[in-house]
C-alpha cells in the first residue's frame, strides 16, 4: 500500500474545504465583524494601536483599549490577502484546528480514531456554521488547552504544561476569552485538589495539582505580556461587569434556551455526557463529576458560553464514552475495522471534488448576500452616499459597524458596549422603543439624520411628531432628517402594516 | 393507644406554614389570577358554564371553551369564602397534596425522614407558585406518581383502579390533564419495554394488560367533561398557539434564574446519583424521569409537573444505592409529641399576624401591580364601556367586571388577533389602525408602553388620569375631563446606574 492517510485527517480537511469558500463563513452577517476589520486595517496603515475612539461622535476621544488587536489584525490581514474569502479561509482555518485540537483531545482517551472525531464533532458542531470573529481564536485556545491538560493527565508529562504561558501569552492579544481559559485551568487544579483529598491520594496533589499549579500560575503571569499589562484583567472585569451583557439584549450572551439551535446542541451534548458517566464502567472521579456539573451550569448561563463550555466538555465526554458498553459495540471489537487510512490518491480525489464543489456553491450562494441586504443597513447607505447625507447620525447599535465601514462618517452607536458602556445603551433602548423621556433623549442628542429600525416605536413617534421626516425606508432600517435639512429630498409616505410579520406568525 | 406526632409530620406542616405566610401564595402576583377567580364567580352566580365570552367587548359572545371549570369554580368558592386568605389556603392545601404525596411515593423506597426531604427539594418550587389552575395538575401528578410507584411495588390493582376517575376530574380542573395520560402511557410503554427486554411477555401478559387498559379507560374518561373530545383538542390548539413565543411562562427555563435552579435540583441528583453509584434505574422510571426531564426543560411553566413526579424515582434510585444502605441505619423520625405540638401550635398561633403583616404589605402596593385606582377613575367617569389595556391589567379589569379588549385566554382571541394588539402596543407601524378599527372609548395603559407615548404625540388623545404605573388617555374631542400633562420617569441615576430594570 502506497501513501494512505487516516479519516479524521480526511474529515477535518475537508470541513476546512466545505467552510473556506462559503461567504456566511467570511463575517459578513455578523454586525460586530465591520469594526473588527476596521481596527485591524486602521492598526496594519498606523503601525500601532489606537487610544482613543475616533468612530463616533458621542464618544470621540475618549480612552479606548483594544485587548483583542491581534486578532482583529489577524482578520483585517486575511480581508487584505483575500477580501471576504480571506476571511472565511481564515475562519474555516481556526474551526479546523479547534475540531483537531478537540480531536487529539478525545484521543487521549480514545484508542478509536473515528471515535475520537465523532467526540470532537460532535461537542463542537456548533463551531463550523460560525463566522470569522476574534472569538473563534478563543475557541482554538481552549481547545488546545483541553488537549495540553489532558496530556498531562493522561501521561504525566510536565513537559506539555510548558506550552500553557506561550499559549495564554498569544491569547490575551487575540482575545478576551483568555480569561476562560484561566478560569478552567484554575478549575481544573482546584478540583484535582478536591479530588485527592477526598479520595485520600496526597501523592496526586504532588504529581498532578502542583505541576497545573505551577503551569497555572506562569499562565496568568503570562498574560501580562499585552500592550495594556494588568490593563488588559482590569479590562476583562469592567466587561464582565456591563449589564448590556447580562440582560439578554444582545443575543449570544442570552441564557442559553433549549428551544434554539445552540441550547439544543448544548443540552444533546450534555446529556450525552452525564448518560455516558453514568454508563460507565469505570465511575467517574470526583474532580471529572464535579467539572461536568459546572461546565454544565456555566454553559447555561449564556450563548457564547455554551459553546466554549462543550470544548471543555472534549476530555470528560470522551473519558467517560471509553468504559461503556456503547464504545465496546461501536468502536472495539468489529468496529474496529472502519478505523482505517484511506489511499492518499483517493482522499486527494475527494478533498479536491469536495473543493471546487463548496467553491461553485460559494459563488452561487446567495444566502449570507441576502442576510446582509435584509439586515445590515445596506440600502441606506447606498441611499445616504447617493444623496450625500452628512451629519449626527443617531443608529441602531447593531448597524453602528457597518455604517463604520461602508459609509464612513460617525456614528452614535455600536456594538462595542465596552467603549460605550451600560448608560448610553439604555437610554438609546429605553427611546427606540417609546418609553417616556423619548422625546428628552431626542432633544439632547439632536441628530440630524435617524437610522432606525422599521417597528421600532421611535421611528413611529419621530415621525408622527412632526420634528423628522421619513425619507427612506429599507428591508430593516428607515431613514430620517430634521424637517428644516435637505429639503431637496422628498419624504416618503408608507402604509407599512404589519401584515408580513403576521401571516408569517400565522403560517 | 399511643400519641404519635413524628418530626417528619411537623417538618412537613413547617413547609406549609412558609407557604401559607408568602403573600403570593394567594395568586394575586399571577397575571390571570382575577379572571380565573371571575370566571368561578359568574358559574357561581348563574349556575351554569359560560355559553361564550362574557368579558370582552372584542369577541363578546363569541363561542369559547372554559375546559378549566371545575379549577375555576373551586377557586371562586375560595374566594367568595376568605377573599385572598381562601385562594391561599387552597393553594396551601393543594401543595400539602403535591408535597404530601410526592413524600409518600418516595417513602416506598426511603426512609420516611429521607423521603420527605426529596420530596421538599424536589418541589421546592410549590412553595412559591400562586394560587391558579395548574395547582390542580401538580398535585394530580404527585397523586399519579404515587399510584404508579405503590402499584410496581405492590401490584394491588385498586391502585390502578383510582386512574379512570382520577382522570374524570382531573379533564374538568386543568388542561394539564393531557400530562397525566401522558405519564400513564409511559408506564404501559416502560412496562411493555421491560417484558420485552427481558423475554416475559407471555408471564406478564396480565400486568401489561392491567396497564394498556387503564390507559384506555383513562383516556376514555377525558371525555366526561361538559365538552367531550373537544376538551382535548382545545389543549392541543393551545399547544400549537406561536403566542405562547412571547408569554414568559411559555418560554424554555433558563437555567440562571431561580426556576431553572428549582429545575437543577431535579435534574442533578438524579443524574448525579446515577453517575457516582453507577446504579441505573428501571426502564420504566428511566423513561417517565426522562420524559419529564425533557419536558420540565421547554418551558417555565413545566418545571413544577417535572418536580411533582420526580421525588418518587429519585428515592427508588437512591435506595439501591450502596450508600443508601449505609445511610439507612442512622436515620430516623422521632415523635415527640409534646415538643412537636407545641411547635405546631406556636406556628399555627403566629399564623394570622405574620401572614397579615406580608398580605399588608403586599396590599399597600397593590396599586403598582394592578390599575386600582384607575379602574376606579374609569368607573366613576363611565369610560369603562370600551377599555384598550394589556392583558396584564385585563385580568383586574374583569374582575371589576369591566368589558376588556383583550386579556390572558389566548385559546379565546388566538394568534391573529394577539399579535395585531402585540405589535400595536409596541408601536409598530401601522399602530394607529387598531384603534381606528376598534374605536376604543379610554385607552389604559402602562406608562411605559410604545403605544401611550404614540397616542398621546398623535394629538389625538389626551392623557385625563395618571398615577405612579398607569395612564388613562381619551380622545381629544372627549367633554369635561382635563387634560394632565404627563410626568417624566427616571431610568438611569445621575451616575448612569439603572433605575428601572431593562426587560428586553
Amino acid at each position: 500500500m502506497g501513501y494512505a492517510i487516516s479519516i479524521p485527517f480526511v474529515v477535518l480537511l475537508a470541513i476546512f474545504a466545505y467552510r473556506a469558500p462559503s461567504p456566511s463563513a467570511s463575517g459578513i452577517i455578523d454586525p460586530d465583524y465591520y469594526w473588527h476589520l476596521g481596527y485591524g486595517d486602521w492598526i496594519i496603515q498606523n503601525g500601532r494601536l489606537p487610544t482613543e475612539d475616533f468612530w463616533s461622535w458621542t464618544f470621540d476621544g475618549h480612552a479606548y483599549r483594544l485587548t483583542q488587536w491581534l486578532g482583529e489584525v489577524a482578520m483585517a490581514f486575511a480581508n487584505q490577502m483575500g477580501g471576504t474569502l480571506g476571511t472565511s479561509t481564515l475562519s474555516a482555518l481556526l474551526v479546523t484546528l479547534t475540531l483537531a485540537a478537540s480531536y487529539k483531545t478525545a484521543r487521549c482517551f480514545l484508542d478509536n480514531r473515528l471515535a475520537a472525531l465523532a467526540v470532537s464533532i460532535g461537542c463542537n458542531a456548533i463551531l463550523i456554521s460560525l463566522s470569522c470573529r476574534p472569538h473563534q481564536f478563543t475557541h482554538l485556545g481552549l481547545a488546545v488547552l483541553t488537549w495540553i491538560v489532558a496530556s498531562f493527565q493522561i501521561t504525566g508529562n510536565r513537559r506539555v504544561l510548558y506550552f500553557i504561558p506561550v499559549l495564554m501569552a498569544i491569547w490575551v492579544n487575540l482575545h478576551g476569552g483568555y480569561a476562560v481559559g484561566l478560569a478552567y485551568l484554575w478549575m481544573m487544579t482546584g478540583l484535582v485538589v478536591v479530588d485527592a483529598f477526598i479520595s485520600k491520594r496526597p501523592d496526586e496533589i504532588r504529581a498532578v495539582a502542583v505541576p497545573l499549579a505551577i503551569a497555572a500560575v506562569i499562565g496568568t503571569l503570562s498574560t501580562i505580556l499585552n500592550p495594556y499589562g494588568w490593563g488588559a484583567w482590569v479590562y476583562a472585569f469592567e466587561i464582565a461587569s456591563l449589564k448590556s451583557s447580562s440582560a439578554g439584549i444582545v443575543d449570544e450572551w442570552a441564557a442559553t434556551s433549549i428551544k434554539a439551535e445552540v441550547g439544543l446542541n448544548f443540552f444533546l451534548i450534555t446529556s450525552a455526557m452525564f448518560v455516558a458517566m453514568a454508563a460507565a464502567r469505570q465511575r467517574p472521579r470526583i474532580a471529572q463529576l464535579l467539572a461536568a456539573v459546572a461546565l454544565c451550569a456555566i454553559g447555561w448561563s449564556a450563548v457564547r458560553i455554551s459553546l466554549m463550555s462543550t470544548i471543555l466538555m472534549v476530555p470528560i465526554l470522551a473519558s467517560s464514552l471509553r468504559s461503556t458498553s456503547f464504545y465496546d459495540l461501536a468502536f472495539n471489537g468489529d468496529g474496529r475495522r472502519y478505523d482505517r487510512l484511506i489511499p492518499l490518491p483517493v482522499a486527494v480525489g475527494v478533498l479536491a471534488a469536495l473543493a471546487s464543489l463548496s467553491v461553485w456553491l460559494g459563488r452561487i450562494d446567495q444566502t449570507a448576500a441576502r442576510h446582509v441586504t435584509a439586515n445590515m443597513p445596506e440600502q441606506e447607505v447606498r441611499f445616504m452616499q447617493a444623496h450625500q447625507i452628512e451629519g449626527r447620525i443617531l443608529n441602531a447599535p447593531e448597524a453602528g459597524g457597518y455604517l463604520i465601514r461602508k459609509l464612513g462618517q460617525k456614528v452614535s452607536l455600536d456594538t462595542r458596549l465596552d467603549l460605550y458602556g451600560d448608560r448610553a445603551l439604555f437610554e438609546y433602548l429605553f427611546a427606540r422603543r417609546g418609553e417616556v423621556g423619548w422625546r428628552e433623549y431626542i432633544e439632547r442628542m439632536n441628530p440630524d439624520v435617524v437610522l432606525i429600525n422599521n417597528q421600532a416605536a421611535l421611528r413611529q413617534l419621530l415621525s408622527g411628531a412632526g420634528e423628522y421626516r421619513l425619507v427612506f425606508e429599507g428591508a430593516t432600517y428607515s431613514i430620517l432628517l430634521k424637517n428644516s435639512m435637505r429639503l431637496d429630498i422628498p419624504t416618503v409616505f408608507t402604509d407599512l402594516h404589519n401584515n408580513p410579520i403576521l401571516s408569517k406568525l400565522k403560517s | 393507644m399511643r400519641l404519635l406526632f413524628p418530626a417528619t409530620l411537623l417538618a412537613f406542616l413547617a413547609a406549609l406554614w412558609v407557604k401559607a405566610i408568602y403573600p403570593a401564595s394567594s395568586g394575586i402576583a399571577d397575571t390571570d389570577f382575577y379572571w380565573h377567580i371571575t370566571y368561578g364567580q359568574w358559574m357561581l352566580e348563574h349556575r351554569m358554564l359560560p355559553p361564550g365570552d362574557a368579558f370582552s367587548w372584542t369577541f363578546l359572545n363569541a363561542p369559547y371553551q372554559l375546559t378549566q371549570w371545575l379549577g375555576e369554580l373551586l377557586m371562586g368558592v375560595a374566594y367568595n369564602s376568605g377573599g385572598l386568605t381562601g385562594t391561599k389556603m387552597l393553594s396551601v392545601l393543594l401543595a400539602a397534596i403535591t408535597i404530601g404525596f410526592a413524600w409518600r411515593g418516595a417513602a416506598r423506597y426511603v426512609h420516611t425522614s429521607l423521603a420527605l426531604g426529596m420530596a421538599f427539594v424536589a418541589n421546592l418550587v410549590q412553595l412559591v407558585t400562586p394560587m391558579r389552575p395548574q395547582l390542580f395538575s401538580f398535585a394530580l401528578l404527585a397523586i399519579f406518581t404515587y399510584l404508579i410507584v405503590s402499584w410496581l411495588e405492590t401490584g394491588r390493582r385498586r391502585y390502578l383502579l383510582v386512574f379512570p376517575p382520577l382522570m374524570a376530574l382531573w379533564v374538568n380542573l386543568h388542561g394539564g390533564f393531557v400530562v397525566g395520560l401522558a405519564l400513564i402511557g409511559l408506564l404501559a410503554v416502560g412496562l411493555t419495554g421491560e417484558a420485552i427486554l427481558k423475554n416475559r411477555v407471555r408471564s406478564e401478559l396480565y400486568r401489561l394488560a392491567l396497564a394498556w387498559l387503564t390507559v384506555i379507560a383513562s383516556t376514555a374518561a377525558t371525555l366526561l367533561n361538559p365538552y367531550g373530545i373537544k376538551a382535548l383538542t382545545t389543549v392541543l390548539m393551545i399547544g400549537g398557539l406561536r403566542s405562547s413565543s412571547v408569554i414568559s411562562e411559555w418560554m424554555p427555563v433558563n437555567l440562571t434564574t431561580e426556576l431553572g435552579w428549582f429545575y437543577l435540583l431535579n435534574l442533578v441528583p438524579f443524574v448525579a446519583i446515577m453517575a457516582v453509584s453507577g446504579i441505573r434505574p428501571r426502564l420504566t422510571h428511566g423513561l417517565i424521569a426522562g420524559f419529564f426531564l425533557v419536558f420540565g426543560i421547554l418551558a417555565n411553566r413545566q418545571v413544577a409537573m417535572c418536580a411533582a413526579v420526580m421525588a418518587p424515582l429519585l428515592a427508588a434510585l437512591l435506595s439501591r444505592t450502596p450508600n443508601y444502605e449505609k445511610m439507612a441505619s442512622s436515620l430516623s423520625n422521632p415523635s415527640r409529641p409534646l415538643a412537636h405540638g407545641l411547635i405546631a401550635a406556636a406556628l399555627i398561633a403566629s399564623f394570622p399576624a405574620i401572614a397579615s403583616k406580608g398580605d399588608g404589605t403586599w396590599a399597600a402596593t397593590m396599586n403598582l401591580q394592578y390599575p386600582v385606582k384607575a379602574t376606579d377613575f374609569l368607573i366613576e367617569h363611565g369610560l369603562d364601556k370600551r377599555v384598550l389595556s394589556d392583558t396584564l391589567e385585563a385580568s383586574y379589569l374583569i374582575h371589576r367586571r369591566v368589558p376588556v379588549f383583550i386579556d390572558g385566554r389566548m385559546d379565546l382571541y388566538r394568534d391573529s388577533f394577539f399579535f395585531t394588539w402585540y405589535l400595536a402596543s409596541h408601536g409598530a407601524p401601522g399602530w394607529e389602525n387598531i384603534l381606528e378599527q376598534h374605536q376604543p372609548g379610554s385607552l389604559l395603559l402602562r406608562q411605559d408602553m410604545a403605544l401611550r407615548q404614540l397616542a398621546l404625540a398623535s394629538g389625538q388623545w389626551k392623557q385625563v388620569y395618571e398615577d405612579a404605573r398607569y395612564s388613562i388617555l381619551v380622545p381629544m374631542s372627549t367633554a369635561g375631563l382635563p387634560a394632565i400633562p404627563p410626568s417624566s420617569v427616571r431610568y438611569l441615576d445621575a451616575n448612569g446606574g439603572m433605575v428601572r430594570l431593562y426587560m428586553p
